[in-house]
């Protein structure tokens, strides 16, 4: 395969990754965060921001550890999930540690959330489909910032609205997360037109 | 056999790797915490399950030393964790008095 050939196959993989696939509205995977945290803005980027540190990071090191320890000694399916959560863990630990010194506001925000990304399934997921579609590692890397950014998006998209819908008028029984819910399933059906955008 | 030592080998190398990152890094972004926080958090039974309605042990340390939780907010310590929190909270006031009074 050439060079051209292969640029083009990592935007294709980032597109799908982040718009076509995108991991929230189209897969609906780590929905806790996404409905738990949209309320406002700020702690949604901040969560967005540990999350694309986490997700990019770890599949860069589980890349690692699954090409050159576990297949190599037929160990995968065995050991797969156990030393990827560990991994997770440990850097979801760093991340809670710098950021309890970095912002303590921030920090109080996001509550039970951040050590929650631990068990978040994005970052397994995108682990899994990393090992899953046997991407080289700078596939692999594109993968972690396409999802990670489609997260991104989603959390941004969603907080906007939430924060304008407060100021609007809405039925008392939709206050709230119900409103949400909705409003994120409208996102979903407005995300399904990507669809088919690349053969 | 083989298989064994080489998965003991990874998982235990990787662990106390983590193991060594997370305690430099601990060591090195340390927060100043309140002392009353640590102490209740030290009376508390550590089962981190999350029935007081706060996301772990530490936290609801923090609520009861901030005056945001009542003394026996720990349900699964019930009465025996209570008594010793307020131990705990008597015995920090008469020594804050105690400094107090030197001035």
């Amino acid at each position: 395969m050439s060079f051209s050939h292969y640029l083009v196959d990592l935007a294709k993989i980032f597109v799908s990754s982040s718009i076509i696939n995108n991991i929230i509205l189209i897969q609906f995977l780590g929905l806790c965060s996404y409905i738990g945290l949209t309320d406002n803005m700020s702690s949604s980027i901040g969560m967005s921001f540990a999350v694309i540190f986490v997700t990019v990071s770890s599949s860069i090191l589980t890349w690692v550890i699954d090409h050159w320890i576990l297949i190599p000694s037929h160990l995968q399916p065995v050991l797969q999930i156990t030393s990827f959560i560990l991994v997770i863990g440990s850097f979801v630990g760093l991340v809670q540690i710098y950021l309890k010194k970095a912002s303590p506001n921030l920090y109080k925000a996001m509550g039970i959330y951040l050590p929650l990304i631990a068990t978040n399934c994005i970052i397994l997921g995108v682990t899994f489909i990393n090992s899953m579609n046997n991407y080289d590692f700078i596939q692999s890397i594109v993968e972690a910032i396409g999802i990670s950014l489609g997260y991104t998006l989603a959390m941004i998209m969603l907080a906007g609205i939430r924060e304008r819908l407060r100021n609007s008028d809405v039925p008392q029984f939709f206050k709230g997360k119900a409103i949400a819910f909705m409003v994120s399933g409208i996102l979903a059906l407005a995300f399904l037109g990507f669809q088919g955008m690349i053969k | 056999m083989k298989d064994i030592i080489i998965s003991v080998a990874t998982l235990g190398g990787f662990g106390a790797l983590f193991g060594v990152l997370l305690g430099v890094f601990n060591e090195r972004f340390k927060v100043e915490e309140n002392p009353l926080s640590k102490a209740i958090y030290d009376a508390l039974p550590h089962g981190e399950c999350g029935a007081c309605g706060f996301p772990g042990c530490f936290p609801c340390a923090e609520a009861i030393a901030e005056n945001r939780a009542v003394l026996d907010a720990c349900t699964v310590g019930g009465q025996e964790t209570a008594k010793k929190v307020k131990e705990v909270l008597e015995n920090f006031k008469k020594e804050n008095n105690k400094q107090f009074s030197n001035f």
